[in-house]
């Protein structure tokens, strides 16, 4: 959070943004928050905060303009980057785009920063359900799930218990709502935070970065898809957390179409060793399970970990593999009002190298980009530092 | 390769993880032993003061219990004895596994039916069923416990938990020792013991009019100009009303630790209208606490504290001990048994309409230090040494008479006077080697025949020496820790200490070696 005031002679905006609540978007960008520094980039369809972990775990939040309500980007102001990354996958058929718009305003920010600031709007205070489908399930008053917008009957909050953890931002979120105004001017411009609350304004500027001269994905080669399972986040929640307990090194992820389980998860700690099956017949927590062939992945548990929160936040998971044993995770989560259209959050995991290595090679960067070859030699190492 | 298999129905698995929660407090490791109809789960703690034995019963706690004992280990028993082999026949399979790693595995799993429907299909805790069998392919190395959870929504989660081999070791209680009982319902002692600060370390029971006295308290810690412990008493008052039995000898006041005392109440407190029952002999004597509901059988043997807790009678005068050991020796005991029991006060002449009356009285009392002004002085009284110098009687345990109450005690137990305590032979859980010479010299306890036929259960009892580097200076648990954390003032305790015994082997005269090596002792273990 810097207070240098912004450079003059600005021309226009390249991207601004009201919104009455930060919640969501607290709530949002908080389960991607494991990592201090973001890279955005800002379209005409969505805001993209996305944050990498040792170079083999990515995870996007994009927030979409439904979450604001006004959103204007005007991308003739901007200064448009050369020598962004090429060769995008083929992608349209994403919920939301992830793939890299050379067109789109990208700049790195501190999250952590960020998320400080929307805490001063009281976005972390409180149990202000009608918000947004964030917060820890656990804390919630009278088992509320984390899906929001399924009892926001809005209960006077002197009625629910007083519930641990009484915030001082308790009030902020009785008063009528402020706004909270983001505006950014383009290439060297901090990004403005700007909360307005009954007379009182508050102006965050964050510092933003230049980004690495490309972002890459994790490619995710979606025509050697494996698999596809659509299952209740909490119960993926429920599995994570229970092979959590032995503190493990590795989760073991494997999906086979014909014969049970279906779908185990299975990791080894010290003492003993866990696996979780599901059964893909119960349609209560399988949606939809669709397997063409066997898929076995190990993956670091420590970088799964980081997708617990989303993984409480969310109300469904779809889980899917591709030939090179890339996992992806996209939770949806359900924020605002009901019917809202949701919004996704994203989660990319490279795998661990085969059985065949050694366990000692397991080390971070060691499982690098080895195991995707064919499309994913545009991408080479040249991720960000 | 023994087979077992047995399976729980979630109320069972929750009573199963409120049994291990109970364990963890006392170790770190539990033994699981594996018997044709019933399976036994047992920690000892680290100083060896206390003993807790869980027993499942196979048919009445379990909705399936199959043990079929590994056959090839029938022929030859672990302890080679004939006699042991027999009793072996039944078979059983020990293991020792780490607590913490079960306790995971058994945590939350009972979740009460839910009336909301849509909440229902949300919840993704509570299991329907827990199955546990035991997986054993020495040739392969895969020897695991396995434990499957069936869940709601077709989800399983299966654990395998690793064990390792394991002896049994049997804590000694002979019912003999047993001469003082009471029982209590588990809830009502249970409302009291919030008040027994954390960092109190004692509990006294002392029976007195009417009533009984629960004291918990703090020894005073002095090293040096730092005060390691602050002494802080707290007394509960409970009328004998409150008792649903209580026979206890008047003035037998004994201590234990209050953490396990706590730890015991609490998890008797998870049951619905347990009733605890408690029975123990003098101080310094083991006392068991036991209760049981719908097949799961509680046993905890704690060593109580020699010496009673009132006033500065906590203190500890290491002189006066050596050299009462010394006159000790055998032929300075009288024959003479006087075993006249007190009369007991039994709640039934209580009178009905008094009221349940209990009064808290925290009081922090600062003790005056001892003379040595060290930190040994202040510890807990060693538990085997003691004076008999005015001439009262000891209970001695190969008597095959009923247990011997010395009844020449004065009530002057505020006094402190050591010489005012009734000797006795060294009674402590498990043999030590500071108690050699006292085995050496005394005849071995008669009969063991007599020692099994107290003993059920019996049947591969292992000797458990105590560790040289505590028996040596008797120090207690807390203290190691204390000296852990303090590693700097722990190499000065240590020290002191050894400058103390100097002192006191100057003071004494002679300092008493041991007269017998550990491993030729014939202890309360051996066969």
């Amino acid at each position: 959070m810097t207070q240098n005031p912004a450079p003059s002679s600005a021309p226009g905006p390249v991207f601004s943004a009201i919104s009455s609540s930060t919640r969501h978007i607290y709530d949002l960008l908080k389960c991607i928050g494991f990592m201090p520094i973001a890279n955005v980039s800002i379209s005409a369809d969505n805001i993209r905060f996305s944050v990498e972990d040792s170079h083999s775990m990515q995870a996007n939040v994009c927030l979409t303009p439904e979450l604001f309500s006004s959103y204007t980007y005007t991308p003739a102001t901007a200064y448009l980057e050369a020598g962004a990354a090429g060769g995008a996958p083929p992608s349209s058929i994403e919920q939301f785009d992830l793939e890299p718009d050379e067109n789109n305003v990208k700049f790195q920010i501190s999250l952590s920063a960020l998320l400080e600031c929307l805490q001063i709007f009281g976005a972390d205070g409180g149990n202000n359900n009608t918000g947004g489908g964030g917060g820890n399930n656990a804390n919630r008053p009278g088992g509320t799930s984390g899906i929001s917008g399924r009892d926001n009957i809005p209960f006077g909050r002197q009625q629910q218990p007083f519930f641990g953890n009484p915030n001082l931002f308790e009030q902020n979120s009785l008063r009528l709502p402020g706004t909270c105004r983001f505006v950014y001017q383009g290439t060297g411009f901090p990004l403005s935070i700007i909360l307005e609350d009954a007379g009182v304004t508050t102006t965050c500027h964050l510092t933003t970065f230049v980004p690495p001269s490309s972002i890459d994905l994790i490619p995710f080669n979606r025509t050697t898809l494996t698999h596809k399972i659509i299952l209740k986040s909490a119960f993926l929640h429920d599995a994570l957390l229970e092979l959590d307990h032995l503190s493990p090194e590795t989760l073991i992820y494997s999906v086979s179409p014909n014969k049970k389980p279906n779908f185990s998860l299975s990791a080894t700690g010290i003492l003993s060793s866990a696996t979780v099956d599901f059964s893909s017949n119960n349609k209560t927590v399988m949606e939809t399970f669709l397997a063409h062939e066997g898929f076995v992945g190990r993956y670091k548990f420590g970088l799964v970990r980081k997708a617990m929160r989303a993984m409480g936040v969310a109300s469904k998971v779809s889980l899917r593999g591709d030939g090179e044993g890339v996992l992806s995770m996209q939770y949806l989560v359900e924020v605002g009002e009901k019917g809202a259209p949701p919004t996704f959050i994203d989660f990319r995991f490279l795998p661990l190298n085969d059985e065949d290595e050694e366990y000692e090679e397991e080390e971070e960067g060691e499982e690098g980009l080895g195991g995707s070859g064919g499309g994913a030699d545009d991408y080479g190492d040249e991720m960000m530092e | 390769m023994a087979t077992l298999q047995i399976i729980l129905n979630p109320l069972a698995v929750d009573r199963l993880y409120e049994a291990l929660t109970c364990l963890s407090k006392f170790g770190d490791s539990v033994t699981l032993e594996a018997r044709r109809n019933k399976l036994n789960l047992r920690t000892l703690n680290p100083t060896h003061s206390a003993h807790i034995l869980i027993c499942l019963a196979g048919d009445m706690f379990c909705d399936s219990y199959n043990f079929v004992p590994d056959p090839t280990r029938l022929s030859f028993g672990s302890n080679g004895g004939s006699q042991v082999s027999q009793r072996g026949e039944e078979g059983s399979f020990k293991c020792k596994m780490n607590v913490k790693a079960l306790l995971p595995v058994f945590r939350g799993r009972y979740v009460q039916e839910s009336i909301n429907r849509e909440r229902d299909e949300n919840s993704v805790g509570g299991i329907d069923k827990c199955e546990i069998v035991l997986q054993e392919k020495p040739n392969k190395g895969q020897c695991r416990l396995v434990v499957k959870l069936f869940c709601r929504h077709g989800i399983m989660k299966t654990f395998r938990l690793q064990y390792e081999e394991a002896d049994i070791i049997h804590a000694t209680f002979l019912k003999e020792w047993g001469v003082n009982k009471w029982a209590i319902r588990a809830g009502e002692l249970k409302k009291w013991m919030e008040h027994f600060g954390p960092k109190t370390e004692h509990l006294e029971i002392a029976p007195e009019e009417e009533r009984v006295n629960f004291t918990s308290y703090t020894l005073k810690i002095i090293d040096g100009a730092h005060i390691l412990r602050t002494p802080l008493q707290t007394s509960i008052e409970l009328d004998l009303i409150e008792f649903n039995e209580f026979q206890v000898t008047r003035d037998t006041a004994i201590a234990v630790s209050v953490k396990d005392f706590k730890s015991i109440v609490t998890h008797a407190g998870t049951f619905e209208h347990i009733q605890i029952q408690a029975a123990y002999g003098e101080p310094g004597q083991p006392m068991q606490i036991t209760y049981d509901q719908n097949g799961m059988f509680c046993e905890f043997t704690l060593m109580t504290r020699k010496k009673g807790a009132t006033g500065p009678a906590g203190k500890a005068e290491p002189v006066a001990k050596i050299m009462s050991h010394r006159s000790a020796a055998p032929g300075s005991v009288p024959g003479s048994a006087a075993r006249i029991r007190e009369t007991s006060v039994a709640l039934k002449s209580a009178i009905p309409t008094m009221l349940p009356s209990a009064s808290v009285q925290p009081e922090a009392a600062v003790r005056e230090t001892s003379r040595l002004g060290s930190i040994s002085t202040e510890m807990p009284p060693p538990p085997s040494r003691v004076t008999p110098r005015d001439g009262s009687v000891s209970a001695v345990p190969n008597s095959k008479d009923s247990p011997l109450v010395p009844v020449s005690r004065q009530p002057s137990l505020s006094t402190g006077l050591r010489g005012s305590l009734p000797p006795r032979q060294s009674q402590s859980l498990f043999i030590m080697d500071d108690d050699d010479d006292v085995f050496g010299s005394s005849p071995v306890p008669a009969g063991d025949e007599q020692f099994e036929a107290l003993l059920d259960d019996l049947d591969e009892e292992d000797v458990l020496g105590w560790d040289a580097s505590l028996g040596s200076e008797r120090v207690s648990f807390v203290e190691l820790q204390e000296r852990a954390v303090n590693a700097d003032k722990g190499k000065a305790v240590a020290r002191k200490q050894g400058e103390q015994r100097e002192e006191r082997v100057e003071e004494s005269g002679s300092y008493v070696e041991a007269t017998q090596r550990k491993n030729v002792v014939k202890g309360l273990f051996d066969d």
